[in-house]
């Protein structure tokens, strides 16, 4: 993973930098601190050094005087690492809060194909699992790194100077520990991915499990579901037990090798002491040296793999902010918002190469008109009202507002003027007066009840216990498909918008409980645009005119008196459904 | 009501972040029953840690002894036999620790293995009415990230924690056995880290608990305001949903720094402890030395067994944290496995023969809750054998409940569903399921090849009878232009095919198990006409010669019916013919009107 990364996109680490010079003076001072720390844990072996040869020679006043410098040691050791690992960890923590919080930003721009193209799913791991490796890299990644280099530098060479042999002898083992250390992190790294895989697998498998549950109660499936998820589960153990045999070598190991180095100042020391070469104070120092070189040595190996993931999450991170918010924002303004749009050749593609999922669109919508979209699955009508609603983006010359083209004017104006209620019902996790107030927080009770009234909301709304206040959503009450899209078409409507884009809005709703809506719409309709895309042709009877999309484009267009006259796909489409149609709304009961 | 209290923006529920105990006896003794089949591995591992434990305190006394009876008086003879122990030492806590490691992190990958599965059987007997009521992702939780959060604390080690117990005592022991003032002198500051660590572990733990809180919240808010996006924009709420976010992203910003706080004092201390500790050994063990008490080894021995005394401290925190938020993990595990299921099989079953007589609703009421809305209220329905039945009536008369009641995913509140008279509470669930195939509204397909998904565990169906299967449904058409036929995978929920595709492999799945009642909850979706066409054709093919019934949504199904039932709330309101029904200008009539109003029979 980090090997693709570096020459392909260089933004990522400058995007890094960038953020990391905003918090300079505080990663600054952390670092300035961290070096004192360091400063202070290797004064300590100098001073147990003295010490042991004090106590040995009965120097009172040297022992007392290197027991309150120890004391000195510790407590400004404390102080400096307090201040280093606070400095450090937080500001780590402020470049993470300052890049998710500039991520949202930008994701709050991008429109719907960037969306299509990055599923959620993808989104929120960069936003937080990657965003969690890059402040792992700005925070222990950073400490941990300066860390060893400042013990190295200056541990190693004050050994070499103290005996210059011993510590040949003694760090032989250092490069072995080494190498074992990045070896060691490379399997973990890649067998830690493997097991995030297999428990992926696992995960989906109780997924669709349980959200087949009937199908599989049925078909009295469980005992053939309990066994495959339990070969599943065995993969995952088989990779965990790889991971724990690792783990199980790797921890002892860089012990061992270690405690090979203290055993070799042992014998060694130990021979020039009984020689008279060394005191047993030098050898106190010594060995306490060469054991502040254990730890970072062993994390090194870590901190390596930590960075570069640290570097590859940003890259990832950095997709998204270099998708380009296609929308462009205009500045012009029409006299007055009246509603009417008027279509001219309006051709449109979802990728370049593909075919027009619009093509040659012309027609005028009058303020006050309403509009029924009728035509198949794939005819292009969601594709229209998106369009119409500015969610996908469209050539100059081919949607006018008003008179005024659709690309010069403000993208907030035009959504001003826009009620869009979409297919997919969507509610968020707050109250049921929180999801209709979307658009307009600060609306009065009065208003939301009012919309509630109209989209034939009440009575469901009535029956919840708390009413208004109901939180809905994933961690809520659970709402039937009808009453989502009826929640939905509530908040458009709240909005009082000058356009009310219904896109196949009332799919769930009984045929009656449709019909009575769009009749009070059609009642309060006089000074709105309505424009409507539905399967059901009983709402187009409703319409002032109906255009039949076939292949992206406008085949038939009229009332359904003419249309029906006209004996042509729409006569078709109504004869079949007629046939076809459910003798009962299609609304799938709420379970 | 204000309106105030109606905008508190995102809702922290943050059920998911408790945090219990870090050693609950009760949870501990319900957990224990998975340890049991693996006794041997417990054993092995509990006892390799007085081992590692005694192994690490023998090399600083080495050293003592070499200093003290070597080094310092300068005699070499013996001094090649205590680097000998010292490698024997060595080696032999190195074989410990390696054992002691891999044999707890394989009890644990077992342990949690087993409860994982343990979890997922219970999810199979759970009533249907826990897995309708709560979000998948919430139940999916248990299986994975819950008893992920267990076995973690093998894999990183906070199991050990009781490890490290043994060892702290272990260093203790030994530095008293040496010399007890010493030891004293040794720990006078450790009561002040005792006192400190235990003050701030409150605020710690509180911290913690707080992040973990605010990052639920956090990750809530993304995923909701990435999925509806559209919606954000459309309504032009970006600023809103910045600055709600900005609130959520900085209060877990500020979170941390608390937590950051507290870990970085915690961690200072320990380590200016230890040193601490180095110094008033010095200080106030000075006399003991001078007067030739103990000697110089006994000094360098206590530095060396002080810095592995303090050496686990600093992770103790940590790893007491991670056994917190394992116990609570482990509660919500036990009260899932805890949870028994109300539609039970009987004590003393009855068999169920070949279906001859009728399936009978008797004065059948339910709910779904106890405290919820009635759906049904007192449904009497007879269904005889090889009779096809058309259910119809307005959303929310309870339909599908009435699936769900066939196929004894939930019992009645009252009265009782018989089969040839035997009440299905009396019958084997799996008996009674043997008897019906069901099909559901949304055909839902798994994540497979269509073999597979028609064959769905009748292992010994033959190839032959799968296409006969899928043939006579129509599903054959559109398996053959598949490339790879019956091999093609279907996706994810069949992703991969069309609604109506899915449906002609639901019957094709149904068909291929004969069963002797089939129960259709026809799909409502339109479909294109051609599909449309192939349906109809399965649809016939599944219930010629079959009991049937079927919630219908089609009037050419409706059509095809024996008899019409008409439901409206809860109840049965009209029954008969399509022309009596029409005749008789009721609901039936109202219904058939609004849709089919211009339709000139």
């Amino acid at each position: 993973m980090s090997a693709e990364t570096p020459h392909k996109n260089p933004t990522g680490p400058r995007r890094i930098r960038t953020y990391f010079r905003r918090y300079w003076v505080g990663f600054g001072l952390g670092l300035l601190a961290l070096a004192c720390t360091q400063g202070f844990a290797l004064v300590a072996p100098q001073l147990l050094r003295i010490a042991t040869d004090a106590l040995i020679a009965s120097e009172t006043d040297t022992v007392v005087k290197a027991a309150l410098g120890l004391m000195g040691v510790a407590l400004f050791g404390a102080l400096a690492r307090v201040l280093s690992r606070v400095q450090i960890f937080n500001n780590g923590r402020r470049v993470e809060y300052d890049i998710r919080n500039d991520v949202f930003g930008h994701l709050l721009t991008l429109p719907p194909s960037f969306y299509q193209a990055m599923p959620v799913g993808q989104v929120m791991s960069r936003m937080v699992n990657d965003l969690t490796q890059v402040r792992l890299l700005l925070g222990p990644g950073l400490l941990n790194l300066t860390n060893t280099t400042l013990v190295y530098i200056v541990v190693i060479p004050l050994l070499f100077y103290t005996d210059f042999w011993l510590t040949v002898w003694a760090l032989l083992p250092l490069p072995a520990l080494l190498m074992l250390g990045r070896i060691f992190a490379k399997f973990i790294y890649r067998w830690s991915r493997e097991a995030q895989e297999r428990l992926a697998v696992l995960s989906s498998k109780v997924q669709e499990n349980l959200s087949g549950v009937m199908t599989v109660r049925a078909y009295r499936q469980e005992d053939n579901e309990a066994s495959a998820f339990f070969k599943m589960s065995e993969a995952y153990l088989d990779t965990n037990i790889k991971l724990a045999r690792l783990r199980g070598t790797m921890f002892p190991m860089m012990g061992l090798a270690a405690a090979i180095g203290s055993l070799v100042v042992l014998w060694v020391g130990g021979q020039r002491i009984m020689s008279g070469q060394m005191t047993v104070g030098d050898f106190v120092g010594y060995s306490a040296y060469l054991a502040s070189l254990t730890w970072p040595t062993i994390a090194l190996g870590w901190m390596i793999s930590l960075i570069q993931r640290g570097l590859a999450a940003m890259e990832r991170v950095n997709e998204i902010f270099e998708a380009a918010p296609t929308l462009v924002d205009g500045d012009a303004a029409p006299a007055e918002y009246a509603g009417r749009i008027e279509l001219k050749d309006l051709t449109f593609r979802y990728g370049e190469t593909d075919k027009p999922a619009l093509s040659n669109l012309t027609t005028t919508i009058e303020p006050g008109e309403m509009v029924v979209v009728v035509g198949r699955t794939g005819s292009g009508k969601s594709t229209l009202l998106k369009v119409l609603a500015r969610l996908l983006d469209v050539d100059r010359g081919e949607v006018f507002l008003d008179g005024v083209d659709i690309v010069d004017l403000p993208l907030r104006h035009v959504r001003d003027k826009i009620g869009y209620a979409p297919q997919d019902a969507f509610l968020f996790s707050r109250t049921l007066f929180e999801n209709v107030a979307f658009g307009a927080p600060d609306s009065e009770d009065a208003e939301v009840e009012r919309v509630v009234r109209l989209a034939a909301f009440e009575s469901d709304v009535a029956g919840f216990s708390a009413g208004l206040d109901t939180v809905v959503g994933e961690r809520g009450v659970t709402l039937s498909g009808g009453q989502r899209q009826r929640t939905t078409l509530a908040r458009a409507l709240l909005v009082d918008p000058k356009i009310l884009i219904l896109d196949d809005t009332l799919s769930a709703v009984d045929t009656e409980t449709e019909t009575a809506i769009l009749e009070a719409l059609a009642q309060v309709k006089t000074q709105r645009t309505v424009i409507v895309a539905t399967h059901r042709l009983a709402a187009a009877a409703r319409a002032d005119r109906i255009l039949v999309l076939e292949h992206g484009a406008i085949v038939e267009q009229g009332t359904e008196a003419e249309l029906l006259a006209l004996d042509g796909a729409y006569a078709a489409m109504h004869r079949r459904q007629r046939l076809e149609n459910a003798i009962t709304a299609s609304n799938p009961e709420a379970a | 009501m204000s309106t105030e209290s109606r905008r508190r923006g995102i809702r922290a529920v943050s059920d998911e972040v408790t945090f219990g105990k870090a050693y609950d006896a009760r949870l501990v003794r319900r957990l224990a029953v998975f340890f049991g089949p693996h006794k041997m591995l417990l054993f092995l591992a509990a006892a390799s840690y007085p081992i590692v434990a005694g192994l690490g305190l023998v090399q600083p006394y080495l050293v003592k002894i070499a200093i003290d009876e070597h080094l310092v008086p300068q005699k070499p003879d013996g001094f090649g036999l205590i680097l000998l122990i010292m490698i024997g030492a060595l080696v032999f806590e190195f074989g410990a620790k390696f054992a002691q490691t891999i044999l707890t992190q394989l009890l644990g990958q077992r342990v949690t293995r087993d409860l994982r599965l343990a979890l997922f059987n219970k999810l199979q007997q759970v009533d249907l009415s826990h897995i309708e009521r709560n979000p998948v992702g919430r139940l999916m939780t248990r299986v994975t990230n819950d008893v992920e959060a267990l076995s973690e604390t093998f894999s990183t080690g906070a199991i050990s924690i009781v490890g490290d117990l043994v060892t702290l005592t272990g260093i203790v022991v030994m530095m008293l056995a040496l010399d007890v003032k010493l030891t004293l002198y040794a720990f006078v500051v450790v009561p002040f880290l005792i006192a400190f660590v235990s003050f701030m572990r409150k605020y710690a733990r509180e911290a913690f608990r707080k992040v973990r809180s605010l990052l639920s919240q956090m990750n809530a808010f993304l995923n909701e305001s990435v999925s509806g996006m559209s919606l954000i924009q459309s309504f032009r709420q970006e600023e809103n949903m910045a600055a709600e976010f900005d609130d959520v992203n900085g209060a877990y910003k500020a979170a941390n720094f608390s937590s950051i706080r507290y870990d970085a004092m915690t961690y200072a201390v320990v380590e200016a402890v230890a040193t601490m500790a180095i110094a008033t050994t010095l200080l106030f063990g000075l006399g003991i030395f001078e007067s030739g008490e103990a000697e110089i080894g006994l000094f360098v021995a206590f530095v060396e067994y002080l810095r592995r005394f303090f050496q686990p401290i600093n992770e103790l925190s940590t790893k007491y944290t991670m056994l917190q938020s394992a116990m609570a993990s482990a509660e919500r595990c036990v009260e899932l496995l805890d949870k028994n299921p109300t539609v039970v099989e009987p004590e003393h079953p009855k068999a169920l023969g070949p279906f001859e007589d009728a399936l009978r609703f008797e004065g059948v009421k339910f709910a779904y809750n106890a405290d919820g809305p009635e759906i049904l209220h007192g449904l009497d329905l007879v269904v005889r054998r090889g009779e096809k039945v058309a259910i119809v009536g307005p959303t929310g008369a309870g339909k599908s409940t009435i699936v769900k009641l066939v196929a004894r995913f939930y019992d009645p509140t009252d009265g009782k569903v018989t089969l040839d008279g035997t009440d299905l509470r009396d019958a084997r669930i799996n008996e009674v399921r043997s008897k019906l195939a069901v099909v559901l509204q949304d055909s839902y397909l798994f994540d497979g090849s269509i073999r597979d998904n028609i064959k769905f565990g009748q292992r010994e169906l033959s190839d032959e009878d799968l296409r006969a299967a899928a043939e006579r449904t129509c599903a054959l058409e559109v398996i053959d232009r598949l490339d790879e036929g019956f091999d093609a995978r279907v996706g994810e929920r069949g992703s991969r095919l069309s609604t109506g595709q899915r449906q002609l492999i639901a019957f094709a799945r149904a068909l291929a198990l004969d069963p002797e009642i089939l129960v259709l909850d026809e799909a409502t979706s339109s479909v294109d006409p051609e599909t449309e066409s192939l349906i109809q054709t399965g649809l016939e093919a599944l219930i010629e010669d079959r009991t049937a019934i079927i919630i219908a949504h089609r009037l050419s199904t409706i059509r095809r019916a024996d008899r019409i039932v008409v439901l409206a709330q809860g109840r049965v309101v009209e029954e008969g013919a399509h022309d009596e029904l029409l005749e008789l200008g009721g609901v039936y009539k109202h219904l058939y009107e609004l849709q089919f109003a211009e339709q000139a029979p």
